[in-house]
């Protein structure tokens, strides 16, 4: 039972499970939801539900608490080594616990999404495409960062996947505020900005504000996620197939 | 049985190539 070669269903099914409902992510989805609710229908229409910042601040918390370990808690419990006793491929499994977070993630997202557009319907009466088109540029933004926490997490011990995340964030962002000052070129900010932009997911939200502006969106944000969550998802497998999963005594 | 435990789905290395290529073009027409 695999999803084409991807990903072993039992294993996502198990995931999806284990995952969505613990305590951190449940708590989060329900204020995502209620986030969903509450600010839907501002100035921005019914596809603000999901991507205003206050809903992000949630989201980017979900996506934190169910990339934690993802991987990691599986090796170091030596539970792995039990699952692919099973005929499934180390990529199967990897798949799995990967595509298990993103329907947690996905399932949390959709909520939000549906109380946004259920105040909406009741202030306003009508949804727009921007609306129809949030779901699907948020859940695959949320999914790319899911991916770069997996990978991390087949190398990083525990919930290090979201420590290292967290650092390489705050280090990138110092170091290109600071280093055109310590070179006394202002104007390298904005050169340095430039590059930053590709070195994680890219915000999709513009392509929602180009449509509700009546302007042909720019959809490479939104490809550029895709890329990002199949790069790493390519990432991670690779260095799980290379990884000792045996645990050994000391 | 250990190499075709490690085997990379060739469907991963399509899509995230395909997803490349959509991406470098979506680059270039915009």
């Amino acid at each position: 039972m695999t999803l084409f070669g991807l990903a072993s269903l039992p294993v996502l099914r198990a995931t999806a499970r284990e995952r969505g409902p613990s305590f951190m992510p449940a708590a989060l989805a329900v204020l995502l939801a209620l986030s969903g609710a509450l600010t839907a229908g501002g100035s921005q229409g019914a596809g603000d539900s999901v991507t205003n910042a206050f809903s992000s601040i949630f989201l980017v918390a979900l996506t934190m608490a169910l990339g934690a370990g993802l991987i990691a808690d599986e090796i170091d419990s030596g539970h792995v080594q039990l699952v692919l006793l099973r005929p499934i491929t180390r990529a199967e499994w990897y798949g799995g616990r990967f595509l298990g977070a993103s329907l947690a993630l996905t399932v949390a997202v959709a909520a939000s999404w549906l109380a946004g557009a259920l105040a909406v319907l009741l202030r306003h009466g009508r949804l727009d495409l921007s609306w129809a088109l949030s779901l699907p540029l948020v859940v695959v933004q949320g999914v790319a960062w899911l991916s770069v926490l997996a990978a991390l997490s087949v190398v990083l011990r525990r919930w290090m996947n979201v420590a290292a995340l967290l650092l390489a964030f705050m280090v990138v962002g110092f170091g290109s505020l600071m280093l055109p000052l310590v070179l006394r070129r202002p104007e390298l900010v904005q050169q340095c900005w430039a590059v930053v932009a590709y070195l994680h997911p890219q915000d999709a939200t513009p392509i929602l504000q180009a449509i509700r502006g009546h302007t042909r969106p720019d959809l490479s944000p939104f490809l550029f996620d895709l890329l990002w969550a199949l790069g790493a998802w390519l990432v991670g497998v690779l260095l799980l197939n290379g990884r000792e999963i045996a645990k050994r005594r000391a | 049985m250990s190499r075709h435990q490690r085997a990379l789905p060739p469907l991963l290395a399509l899509l995230t190539v395909a997803s490349a290529v959509a991406w470098a073009i979506a680059r270039l027409l915009a």
